[in-house]
């Protein structure tokens, strides 16, 4: 009995095997993640160029090259605008360009002075380096089609964007407008033209139609009661202003002032 | 009974020698590896930056790019070539060409899939949609409703790629446009929750259609300020499940090396990044083996 009982076993155990060869040898196999290896490639000047993409590029390369490499100024620095965590010379000069080039443009059409600039610092795409300024630079800074618009704000509003600024710590390009700041990381005071702002005044900015329109959650800009579209690319301002001056020499001057 | 038990046991022994020969005999049993290669921001820059660059002198470059992606390619056949967005806007090649070399060069470097980023909506939503037609690769995006744009039918919420038996689901998640890009470019574009859509889209590709690695192509950014509302890769990666990668986008960051989250089941996620201007790519491989029994494998995470 003892006997016959095992071998039943046994069979039963051989049919086991069978069908678990079945299961795990027909049936889709199941894999598992066991390791994960990751890496960076720098892609850098020793790696070789694929010919077949140069090749490509190289007409559309040549006729841009051609279109844009005229020299219009020298820049004696590396500007970046990460340079410092406030408002630098980067900056500066990104900000007033746009108010030197704006200020004549607006005042003859509407008879109004510009009071401040105001731009994203997001806006500005690129470093420029020490060296030649070409046409090049301008599409380098400002590779956006935004054009120039001048938004007439009250006071109030000008407390918003100075509210809006420490709030968030963004260095935002700033020109012809001082923020100060007291200990306690607040607005003290805003002046421009060396006097302190009054609310209920109307005040002229200039920036570009995509903070205009709302763009970086600049919300204050959509409260303007006026508003006059220069109908200029900031991209043809920069190559405007690269223009007129010899050798690029950005303000150092700080906006926003610390207590 | 003693004795019962001993020939019981032998008789198991053999019956998973026996299988374990089998195995061996009808497949042999390896171990798979599947390659990532991605990319984030390149915008535009398709040229390697020149020798006078302040910031990247002489690195980066399209054809450069190339000829890394072809010798991953050739040591691994089963890679994948993927995108985290914003391909658009930062040389004059976009300004002169509208995008079209940007598609152009990706098709040319075999790119499999991309999602969108924000500056893809740069020349407004129908500019877009003339664009991405040309493209050989799967533009993915879950969390973008298209369906009042011309972009209405160009975009997949998720693809399934199979490599070696292995299979690949790859979804793509898009920042909130409103705040970002004006709304006379982004049109009638919806924006939905990434999480909310995340989650949706992640039982899918793991419940119903069984995938071994998920990915997720994201442009929502790495992280952001304390106050800030936006949703970032860390958020996305804690409150999910069923996510193995994010690969991110947007806020043109360069990490040390690849950041590792445990996700609502405390499973790993890893979220990478490289920068921006198609200065570095990023690889992952992911080695695969086969067992029995799933839950006794550990995973080792080599950043």
């Amino acid at each position: 009995m003892k006997y016959k009982n095992l071998h039943k076993q046994y069979f039963y155990l051989i049919i086991v095997g069978v069908a678990s060869f079945l299961v795990t040898n027909c049936a889709p196999k199941k894999y598992t993640n066991t390791k994960i290896n990751t890496t960076y490639i720098e892609v850098a000047n020793t790696i070789e160029t694929n010919s077949d993409i140069d090749a490509f590029l190289k007409p559309y390369r040549d006729h841009i090259t051609n279109d844009l490499s005229k020299i219009l100024a020298y820049n004696p620095q590396d500007l970046d605008k990460a340079a410092e965590r406030w408002q630098n010379p980067m900056t500066n000069f990104y900000a007033d360009a746009i108010f030197e080039i704006a200020a004549p443009v607006f005042e003859q059409r509407t008879g109004k002075k510009i009071d401040f600039c105001l731009l994203n610092y997001g806006g500005i795409r690129a470093t420029i380096a020490k060296g030649a300024i070409t046409t090049r630079t301008a599409y380098d800074i400002m590779p956006f089609e935004n054009n120039a618009i001048v938004l007439g704000l009250k006071g109030e509003s000008v407390y918003e964007l100075a509210n809006f600024i420490i709030a968030n710590k963004v260095a935002h390009p700033l020109s012809g407008i001082e923020i100060f700041v007291d200990k306690n990381q607040l607005v003290k005071d805003i002046k421009i033209n060396n006097q302190s702002i009054d609310k209920n005044k109307t005040y002229y900015v200039i920036t570009n139609d995509y903070l205009a329109k709302g763009g970086d959650k600049m919300d204050f800009l959509l409260k303007s009661a006026e508003n006059y579209s220069l109908d200029y690319k900031l991209r043809n301002m920069f190559i405007a202003y690269f223009t007129k001056i010899d050798t690029l020499n950005p303000s150092a001057k700080p906006r926003i002032i610390f207590e | 009974m003693k004795r019962r038990d001993f020939i019981i046991q032998t008789s198991a022994a053999t019956a998973i020698t026996l299988t374990g020969f089998g195995l061996s005999s009808f497949s042999s049993a390896k171990t798979k590896r599947i390659t990532i290669l991605h990319t984030n921001d390149t915008h535009s820059h398709l040229d390697t930056f020149p020798q006078t660059d302040a910031k990247f002198p002489n690195q980066g470059g399209a054809a450069k790019r190339a000829t890394i992606f072809n010798k991953v390619k050739s040591e691994n056949p089963n890679t994948l070539i993927l995108d985290a967005g914003d391909m658009f806007q930062g040389t004059p090649y976009f300004n002169y060409y509208g995008g079209e070399l940007e598609i152009k060069v990706m098709n040319m470097l075999k790119y499999d899939a991309g999602t969108l980023g924000n500056h893809e909506f740069d020349n407004g939503v129908n500019s877009l949609a003339e664009q991405i037609q040309k493209a050989n690769f799967d533009i993915i995006n879950a969390n973008y409703d298209f369906k009042n744009t011309l972009m209405d039918g160009l975009t997949k919420p998720y693809k399934v790629f199979m490599k070696d038996g292995i299979k690949i689901g790859v979804f793509g998640l898009g920042i909130k446009l409103e705040g970002l890009v004006n709304k006379s470019e982004y049109g009638e574009t919806v924006w939905n929750n990434p999480i909310e859509i995340a989650q949706d889209v992640t039982r899918i590709l793991k419940n119903d259609l069984k995938c071994d690695l998920i990915i997720c192509l994201s442009h929502l950014g790495y992280k952001f300020g304390g106050n800030s509302q936006m949703i970032s890769d860390l958020d996305l990666a804690s409150k999910t499940k069923n996510i193995d990668l994010i690969i991110g986008g947007h806020t043109h960051t360069f990490l040390e090396k690849p950041t590792i989250i445990l996700n609502a089941e405390q499973k790993e996620v890893i979220i990478n990044q490289v920068g921006c201007y198609g200065v570095r790519v990023g690889q992952i491989d992911f080695y695969f083996d086969e067992f029995k029994n799933k839950s006794t494998t550990a995973r080792v995470i080599n950043v």
